[in-house]
C-alpha cells in the first residue's frame, strides 16, 4: 500500500499547471512589496530583451555580411549553361579573321605610344533582343565570339568526369582543318560523356602582355586549363589536347588509357630525370593516387606540352596560377614546356604532384618518314596505327599541320 | 570496575583535548597535520614547485603538443656585418623574455629562431630568404601546431594578458578584411579571375604604409601554407625583380598575392594595429594617420619597432615600451614593493 504512487499519471501536468498559476496569482495578490518585485524583475528582463534585439544594429557588421565578388573568370557577368560540349561557331573563322583582334577587342595606346589590346571585364553578354536586333552580320559575330568566353557549365549534381580542352586559331588555320579539330573532340566527348571546352586562343590575347599569337600561343595554355576549370567547376580531370592533334581510337575512354589507377603505375616514369641532363629526378616512391598532373615525357627526355592532363585540386591550380602569372612567363623561356620543366625542377611539392607517363599514352608524335603500320623497327614513341592520339608536334615546322590533320581525319576508327 | 582500568580517565580526556580540532587553532591544526604527513606534503610541495616553475604544460601527464607556436627571430645578422652592442643584446634579451613569459602564460609554444648572416643567404638573389626557411623548418619542429605566429625580434607584446585566442581567432571574421580596398597602399588590383573568396584564410598579414609587412603575421600549419613556401622563392621572379624588390620576401609575397588566385584567396589582412603597431618612428611620413601607430588609450596589443636599426635608437624605444608595458600590467602586489 505504501509504494502506491501518489499522484495520478494523467492529472500529474494538470496540477503542475494549477499550482503554477496559483503561485503568480499569490505573487500578485498577495502583497505590495512582491507586486513592485515582480515589476521591477519584468522591467529588467524586457530591457535587456530589447538590447540584446538591437545589437545587431550596433555592432559591427560581420564578416561574412560584406559583399565579397563571387569567384568569376575573365568576364564578370557570365552566362550558364547546361550543355557540356562548349565550343565556338567554328564556321564563323574567316570572318573573325577578317574582324581581326583591332576591331574585337578595344586597342588602348599609352603615353609613350606602346599599343596594347584590353579585354573589358565588365562586358555585358548580349541579350536576345540584342542579338535579334543586330542585322549587320559581322556585329552578330561579334558578340557570339566575346559571349563565348562567358560560357560556364551549371547544371545539378551531374557534371562530366573529363573535359577535353583546345584552343584554337582562326587567323593561322583554316576553316576546314578547325572543323575537324573540334569535330574530334566532340565525337570523342560525346561518345564517352565527357565535355568539351573549346576556346579562341585570339580571346586570351588581350589578358597578357606580349601580344604576338604565334610566339604567344603556347603560353596561353595554362590560361586557357583554368579558364576550363572554371567553366566545369565540379569535373575531375582536364585533358588538354593541341589543336596539332587528333584522338585516333573513339572507343577507348581516358581512363581505360591513362586515368586507371594501375595503367597510370604502369604508364609511370620514376626515377628518370625530369628533363634530359637534369640533376632532379622524378620520385621513385611516387603516390598515383596523388598525382593532380600528368605530362608525358618526350623521347628526347623533353616535357610534352601538346597533350597532358591537369586533376583538379590545390596543387594543379597553384601550378596553372605559377605557370599564368606574368612574371613567370615574362622569363625568357625558350619554350612553354621549359617553364613547366622549371617548376618542376625547383618546386618540390610541384614533383611530388606531378606523373610523368611514357607518351605513347595520350601523345603519339607523328613522324612523316616514319611507317606508321609497320610495328617492326618503331619505338615507343612515333605514332603506328591503333594509337590513342597522334599528334603532329613539329607540323608547323614542316607547314603541313592542315595536311597532317585532313590525312588522319578519315583514320580515325570510329 | 574503573580501578581495573589501563588508563585513567583523566589522561584519556586530556588526550581528547589534544585531538579534538574544533577547539584548537587553524594555524595549530595545519602545523600538525603537515608534522603528521610530512613525506606526503614534501612530494606535493615538490610537484607544485615544478608545475609553477616549469609551466604545467611542459609536464608529461599535462603535457600537450602547443597548438599556437610563436616563432621569434633573433640576432638578426649575428654581428657579422657590423659589431653587435651592449644595447642591442638587452634589448634582444629583453623581446626574448617578454615573449617567453607571453607563451608561458597561456601555453603557447615558443621557438628562437637564429638569423644570423649566413653565407648560404650571402648572393644578391638569395638575401632575406631565410625567413621562408626558417618557417618550413618549424613547421617540420611542430607537426601537431595549427598556426605559427611570426614576430621580428624588435616586438614586444604590450598586453601579455590577452590571449591570441580573445584577442584575435574568436573575431577574426570582424577584424580582418579579404580585399584591400579601403587600405590599398600598393594599388593592387582589387579584383582579379578565379579567386574564391569561400576558402578559409590561412595567412593573415599587416599592411603598414609602403605595402605589407611581415614583422608580425599569422600562418596555419596546412598544405596549402607548404605549398606556399615553397613557390614564394623563386629564382626565375627573384632573377628578374632583385633590383626592384628592396624588401625581398615581402615584395616577392605583393607580386604572388597581385597575380596568382590561389594565393590571393587563402590570404587576409589584418589592420596593422591589432597585432604589428608602429611607434611614431617609423612611417613618419604618415604620422597624421591613427591606422599605423600604437595608441596607448586603445591599449594596442603589439607594438612592432620596425626600421628601428635605420637611424633610430631602437635601444630607447625598447626601453620606453618596455616600461610601458610594466606601467599597464602592474599587478596589485607589486605596491607593496
Amino acid at each position: 500500500m505504501a509504494l502506491r504512487p501518489k499522484r495520478k499519471t494523467g492529472g500529474g501536468s494538470q496540477s503542475f499547471v494549477e499550482r503554477g498559476t496559483k503561485g503568480v496569482k499569490t505573487l500578485l495578490v498577495d502583497s505590495k512589496r512582491k507586486r513592485t518585485q515582480a515589476f521591477t524583475f519584468g522591467c529588467i528582463a524586457a530591457v535587456l530583451t530589447v538590447v540584446w534585439m538591437l545589437q545587431g544594429y550596433f555592432t559591427q557588421k560581420t564578416y561574412q555580411d560584406r559583399f565579397f565578388p563571387a569567384i568569376h573568370g575573365h568576364y564578370v557577368t557570365e552566362i550558364s549553361t547546361t550543355q557540356p560540349l562548349i565550343f565556338p561557331a567554328i564556321e564563323n573563322a574567316p570572318m573573325l579573321k577578317e574582324l581581326n583582334l583591332r576591331n574585337l577587342h578595344t586597342l588602348r595606346i599609352d603615353v609613350e605610344g606602346n599599343k596594347k589590346f584590353v579585354l573589358k571585364e565588365s562586358d555585358k553578354p548580349a541579350t536576345e533582343k540584342e542579338l535579334k536586333e543586330m542585322t549587320d552580320k559581322y556585329e552578330i559575330v561579334k558578340h557570339n565570339y566575346l559571349d563565348h568566353g562567358k560560357l560556364v557549365y551549371r547544371k545539378g549534381s551531374d557534371s562530366p568526369e573529363v573535359v577535353v580542352v583546345t584552343l584554337v586559331d582562326f587567323d593561322n588555320y583554316e576553316v576546314e582543318t578547325l572543323l575537324h579539330v573540334v569535330q574530334n573532340r566532340v565525337d570523342y566527348a560525346q561518345r564517352h560523356r565527357y565535355g568539351v571546352y573549346t576556346r579562341w586562343a585570339q580571346e586570351f590575347i588581350p589578358t597578357i602582355n606580349n601580344q604576338d599569337l604565334k610566339e604567344s600561343y603556347e603560353f596561353l595554355k595554362p590560361l586557357m586549363i583554368r579558364a576550363a576549370m572554371h567553366a566545369f567547376p565540379r569535373a575531375k580531370y582536364f585533358w588538354f589536347l593541341d589543336q596539332d592533334a587528333l584522338i585516333m581510337r573513339m572507343d577507348r575512354s581516358l581512363q581505360t588509357q591513362l586515368l586507371d589507377q594501375k595503367i597510370l603505375d604502369l604508364a609511370l616514369l620514376k626515377n628518370v630525370p625530369v628533363v634530359k641532363d637534369s640533376n632532379i629526378k622524378t620520385y621513385n616512391h611516387f603516390v598515383t593516387e596523388r598525382a593532380e598532373v600528368i605530362i608525358p615525357q618526350t623521347n628526347e627526355g623533353r616535357l610534352d606540352s601538346s597533350s597532358f592532363i591537369f586533376k583538379s585540386g590545390i596543387y594543379s591550380k597553384a601550378l596553372l596560377d605559377y605557370l599564368g602569372d606574368p612574371l613567370v612567363r615574362g622569363y625568357s623561356w625558350s619554350s612553354f614546356s621549359d617553364s613547366i620543366a622549371h617548376a618542376l625542377q625547383w618546386h618540390p611539392s610541384f614533383l611530388a604532384k606531378t606523373a610523368l607517363v611514357v607518351p605513347k599514352t595520350i601523345a603519339s608524335v607523328y613522324d612523316p618518314t616514319k611507317s606508321t603500320t609497320e610495328k617492326a623497327g618503331i619505338d615507343d614513341f612515333h605514332y603506328i596505327k591503333g594509337d590513342f592520339v597522334a599528334s603532329f608536334e613539329g607540323c608547323k615546322a614542316r607547314d603541313s599541320c592542315a595536311q597532317d590533320v585532313e590525312l588522319f581525319y578519315p583514320l580515325v576508327q570510329k | 570496575m574503573s580501578s581495573s582500568m589501563p588508563y585513567s580517565p583523566l589522561y584519556e580526556e586530556d588526550k581528547k583535548r589534544q585531538f579534538n580540532y574544533r577547539r584548537r587553532s587553524l594555524l595549530d591544526r595545519l602545523g600538525n597535520a603537515i608534522a603528521q604527513h610530512r613525506k606526503i606534503v614534501l612530494v606535493i610541495f615538490c610537484s607544485l614547485f615544478v608545475m609553477f616553475w616549469f609551466g604545467s604544460s611542459k609536464l608529461p601527464p599535462f603535457s600537450k603538443d602547443p597548438k599556437i607556436v610563436l616563432i621569434l627571430a633573433v640576432n638578426d645578422g649575428g654581428g657579422v656585418h657590423k659589431w653587435k652592442g651592449e644595447q642591442e643584446w638587452a634589448s634582444e634579451r629583453i623581446s626574448i623574455q617578454n615573449k617567453r613569459a607571453y607563451a608561458k602564460r597561456h601555453g603557447y609554444g615558443l621557438t628562437l629562431k637564429d638569423m644570423r648572416t649566413a653565407k648560404r643567404y650571402s648572393h644578391e638573389y638569395r638575401e632575406g630568404w631565410q625567413k621562408v626557411e626558417v618557417l618550413r623548418q618549424t613547421m617540420r619542429e611542430f607537426p601537431n601546431a595549427e598556426w605559427f605566429w611570426w614576430l621580428d625580434p624588435e616586438t614586444l607584446i604590450m598586453e601579455p594578458q590577452m590571449s591570441l585566442e580573445k584577442h584575435l581567432f574568436s573575431r577574426l571574421d570582424t577584424l580582418s578584411y579579404r580585399i584591400p580596398d579601403e587600405f590599398n597602399p600598393l594599388q593592387l588590383p582589387l579584383d582579379i579571375p578565379y579567386v574564391d573568396y569561400s576558402q578559409e584564410p590561412e595567412l593573415f598579414i599587416t599592411q603598414d604604409c609602403g605595402g605589407f609587412n611581415l614583422g608580425s603575421f599569422l600562418i596555419k600549419n596546412s598544405e596549402w601554407t607548404k605549398l606556399l613556401l615553397d613557390v614564394w622563392w623563386d629564382p626565375v621572379c627573384y632573377e628578374q625583380k632583385h633590383m626592384m624588390w628592396e624588401h625581398r620576401e615581402q615584395d616577392a609575397l605583393e607580386a604572388l598575392y597581385a597575380q596568382e588566385p590561389w594565393i590571393r584567396e587563402k590570404t587576409a589582412f589584418l589592420p596593422l594595429r591589432s597585432i604589428n603597431a608602429f611607434p611614431p618612428g617609423a612611417c613618419s611620413e604618415f604620422s597624421d594617420d591613427a591606422r599605423f601607430f600604437y595608441n596607448e588609450e586603445d591599449r594596442d596589443f603589439v607594438v612592432n619597432m620596425a626600421g628601428c636599426s635605420f637611424g633610430r635608437d631602437c635601444w630607447a624605444e625598447m626601453q620606453h615600451y618596455g616600461s610601458l608595458m610594466e606601467t599597464h600590467n602592474q599587478r596589485w602586489w607589486r605596491r607593496f614593493y
